[in-house]
């Protein structure tokens, strides 16, 4: 990220942009210290047996299922950035919109949705039984599990690389395809030579989002019995209650988890000489008119389908089967209460994103470094460990109360407080990355003008930083507001009493076998999630 | 400006409002049951004595490290949860005490409840074959370990081994048969498996209609859920399967417990013990078994009339306690004999 240049601030400021940085990184740091000082350290009975025997097949389903996810999501998304930043087609605009959809559906709903469309008693088969009389069976798509749930992930998070590689190519000069062009080369030799080799490193930007994702996720791997680090990490500590095993476990994962935020660093890093000055002129799409548009509208068509409409449809259909009843009190309770958490956090996750980026742009160093990479550790933690370290931290700041007002007994840890603490923890890197990018765009002139003419560094920001990178903060909030609907893990442990989150109320219902009726819960989380979705685009454009 | 927000925040915590935990008139549940039928108990509950009912659902697991964690100054009062192992487990971490109520004890036989007292049972379910009606005859099966003979080659269905239903079967196979027996149960078993483990319990009733495989293992008030479901397409599914009450002649059938426990730090003794007498009793018990399907564990409560359908059976002879002692040792035999 672009940092001042001229003259340096000192180190340490006693003003408020320092302190609001390292309060984030504190709180960031501070539940994880806990955790890892709380944990019985070596020696646990099952370590040995979990290295020898579970291990190997941890690190082989992640790493396929890793890999595999990010390849399908890769392909897809450049692809898809690719036709339509190329070409102008009857409906691109809509499917420029409507392909970004599919970020509103969590993954674990999506892989529920997949298994009821075409599961025995989905639509697909009863069809082909009741209506076309087949035998019972004698259609189905029998695909082991790993790549059903590498299948699930490719199609809910391409978005991440499609976004990122469209905004990209948009960017782009006319020169670097005319050319190949006029020197009469196809398309497909234009994307191999051109479009391909410049398109990677932002495309591999993308692609971490979704290895993050992968790596992180509990509901999906959970569903499909796979043995994941997530899996494994929760089956140790809960399961054979082995929190030495468990911490093992999840400091691997965090080894993973650290080598893609450095990749990610790293591809950025290519990613910037490739922006092409505003000056030049940018490419035009070409035109496709008549037949010769059908394959790309179809390919549009049918990506669309499979990540957002069939999905959207099985949860349709579900819904028709538990209405009326499932329009009840408790599913408005808990929509109540997902947009207060989900809202509250993420007021909480911009004002700090915000401080810390425009603080580590103003005040570079060693210690700002390190308080940013801290404060980003959130992202990397496993859900499950995370909330056992919120968990620990707020009983132990309950006990520091009890000593200035013994009548109290836990106070804050029976708060909605202890939640959203952990889910501002979690997401505070998706803030982050969106401040970051704003800044990035507006460069550092505008700053230093207004420095340079006496303003000091919060003048400096309300006036005119502020407004310049509003819309990034906006598409930021956008984006974590999104992520917090979806959550799972975190609302399901750390919710206070008599309060249920949409995520913990859909979890509620596959817990008890009766996946039709998730079917409200979640299609509140889609639907809302596509509405800011649209919103953002909207503003972006 | 900062410095006020922060001295603001700070007054805020300190005066922040006393959570209902605290309210006097209360009972807070931590539990890992989470039906309707259990709600609608506690709202009669608060009806007919002016106790609140508060709940917060989770896994077992979890549930049971923030009480541990939570130590003396827990907001819980009762724990509950839907397996004998777990229970145990719960009593293990030292986060239970034992009931005195002479009304509560006198609800729950002496073999559905910890030799302590710290929990007692609420209702019993039973792992029961299913097989489809079809390509089985009833008199083809008799016991979980003949399942493992070779004539079920590429014919059994069965959900990953991570699922507590199984793992609590197994580890009542190793108290019943030893280890080594287990442990070659195990390998048999999952040498049969007509696909990989998937899906949860109804999941294998659709795959036996379905046809890709004969014989499956599932709880009873599973199928009971399922002979209701909204879902017509299930109903006819389950139709498709019979089910069965293995090891009659021998050991008897694997039978778990959900269970209620008294959580020894938990601020509302009292009306916790008022909901343990009030959940064990006839008419409660009534319901949850109505409700649920499931088996009462108050010998003088209604059992559901699908459940009563299948007459008495014998049930296994083993402390629930076994299960949770050799709940490890079980996920290590299904790691080892390839059953994922």
């Amino acid at each position: 990220m672009a940092t001042l240049s001229g003259k340096r601030l000192p180190e340490i400021l006693p003003g408020g942009w320092s302190a609001l940085r390292a309060l984030a990184a504190l709180a960031v740091a501070l539940p994880f210290g806990h955790l890892l000082a709380s944990a019985r350290a070596p020696g646990s009975e099952n370590w040995p047996y979990v290295r020898d025997y579970l291990l190997p097949s941890y690190f082989g389903e992640t790493l396929i299922l890793a890999a595999g996810s990010s390849l399908a999501a890769l392909g897809l998304g450049v692809l898809l950035a690719w036709l339509i930043s190329r070409h102008d087609f009857w409906g691109k605009t809509f499917f420029d919109r409507a392909l970004i959809l599919p970020l509103a559906i969590p993954p674990y709903i999506a892989a529920y949705a997949y298994d009821g469309l075409l599961g025995y008693t989905g639509p697909v088969q009863t069809f082909l039984r009741n209506r076309l009389g087949l035998a019972p069976g004698s259609f189905r798509i029998d695909l082991p599990p790993l790549a059903w749930a590498i299948f699930i992930f490719s199609i809910t998070l391409f978005p991440y690389v499609y976004l990122l590689s469209r905004a990209f190519l948009i960017r782009q000069s006319a020169a670097l395809f005319e050319n190949a062009e006029i020197l009469g080369r196809g398309e497909f030799h234009i994307f191999r030579k051109i479009g391909w080799p410049l398109m990677l490193p932002t495309a591999l930007a993308g692609l971490t989002l979704v290895l993050l994702e992968v790596l992180n996720d509990f509901g999906v791997a959970s569903y499909f019995g796979l043995n994941t680090f997530t899996t494994a990490i929760f089956s140790a500590w809960f399961g054979m209650g082995d929190s030495g095993t468990a911490i093992k476990l999840a400091v691997i994962l965090m080894i993973f988890v650290f080598a893609v935020l450095l990749l990610r660093r790293l591809w950025h890093r290519a990613a910037r000489y490739q922006i092409v000055s505003s000056r030049e002129k940018p490419f035009r799409p070409r035109t496709l008119s008549g037949p010769r548009q059908a394959p790309v509208i179809l390919f549009c068509w049918l990506a669309l389908t499979v990540s957002f409409l069939l999905p959207l449809a099985q949860m349709f259909y579900w819904l028709s089967l538990t209405l009326p009843e499932a329009l009840n009190r408790g599913l408005g309770r808990a929509a109540g209460y997902t947009l207060f958490t989900a809202l509250t956090a993420t007021a909480a996750i911009m004002l700090f994103a915000v401080a810390t980026v425009n603080a580590n742009r103003l005040f570079s160093g060693r210690l700002s470094t390190l308080l940013s990479r801290l404060a980003n550790v959130g992202y990397s933690i496993p859900s499950a460990v995370l909330a056992i370290g919120v968990i620990t931290f707020f009983i132990n700041l309950d006990r520091q109360l009890k000593i200035w007002r013994p009548d109290l007994a836990l106070t804050i840890s029976m708060t909605s407080a202890m939640l959203i603490f952990a889910l501002s923890i979690r997401f505070f890197t998706v803030g982050c990355q969106a401040v970051e990018a704003g800044f990035a765009k507006i460069g550092p002139i505008y700053t230093e003008a207004s420095r340079s003419l006496g303003h000091g560094v919060t003048k400096t920001f309300f006036l005119v930083d502020l407004p310049l990178i509003r819309q990034a903060v906006l598409s930021g909030a956008i984006l974590v507001f999104i992520d917090l609907l979806k959550e799972l893990p975190l609302s399901l442990i750390l919710r206070p009493f008599n309060s249920e989150t949409l995520g913990s109320y859909v979890h509620h219902f596959v817990n008890n076998e009766v996946l039709e009726e998730t079917a409200a819960p979640s299609l509140l989380i889609i639907l809302t999630g596509a509405v800011f979705i649209l919103l953002m685009r909207r503003g972006e454009r | 400006m900062g410095r006020h927000l922060i001295l603001f925040l700070g007054l805020l915590l300190f005066a922040g409002p006393p959570g209902a935990a605290h309210a006097q008139r209360a009972v807070n549940l931590y539990t890992a049951r989470h039906y309707e039928s259990d709600q609608v108990l506690y709202d009669l509950f608060e009806k007919e004595t002016g106790i609140k009912v508060n709940a917060v659902s989770g896994n077992a697991p979890e549930l049971i490290e923030r009480i541990r964690r939570e130590g003396g100054a827990t907001s819980a009062d009762l724990f509950i949860t839907v397996d004998g192992g777990v229970l145990r487990t719960a009593k293990e971490a030292g986060i239970l005490s034992p009931v005195t109520s002479e009304k509560a004890l006198a609800n729950v036989p002496q073999n559905r409840r910890d030799r302590d007292n710290q929990w007692l049972g609420l209702t019993t379910r039973a792992r029961v074959i299913v097989y489809s009606k079809e390509r089985v005859r009833a008199e083809e099966l008799s016991t979980y370990e003949a399942l493992a003979d070779p004539k079920w080659q590429g014919r059994i269905l069965a959900r990953p081994s991570s699922s507590l239903y199984d793992q609590s079967l197994l580890a009542s196979l190793i108290v019943l048969d030893g280890e080594n027996e287990a442990a070659a149960w195990v390998k048999g078993f999952a040498g049969n498996f007509a696909r990989p483990p998937k899906g949860n319990d109804r999941a294998q009733a659709k795959d036996i209609a379905a046809g890709l495989g004969d014989v499956a293992l599932m709880n009873t008030y599973y199928i009971g859920q399922m002979l209701n479901s909204k879902d017509p397409e299930e109903v006819r599914a389950v139709e498709a399967v019979g089910v069965f009450f293995p090891s009659q002649a021998g050991t008897g059938t694997h039978i778990n417990i959900s269970g209620v426990g008294l959580v020894k730090n938990g601020p509302n003794r009292d009306n916790a013990v008022k909901l343990i007498e009030f959940l064990t009793d006839v008419e409660a018990q009534n319901r949850l078994s109505a409700d649920n399907y499931e088996y009462p564990v108050n010998p003088r409560a209604r059992t559901h009339e699908f459940l009563a359908s299948f007459g008495d059976f014998k049930t296994q002879d083993i402390d629930f306690d076994d299960l949770g002692r050799n709940n490890a040792l079980a996920i290590r035999l299904f790691a080892q004999g390839g059953w994922k």
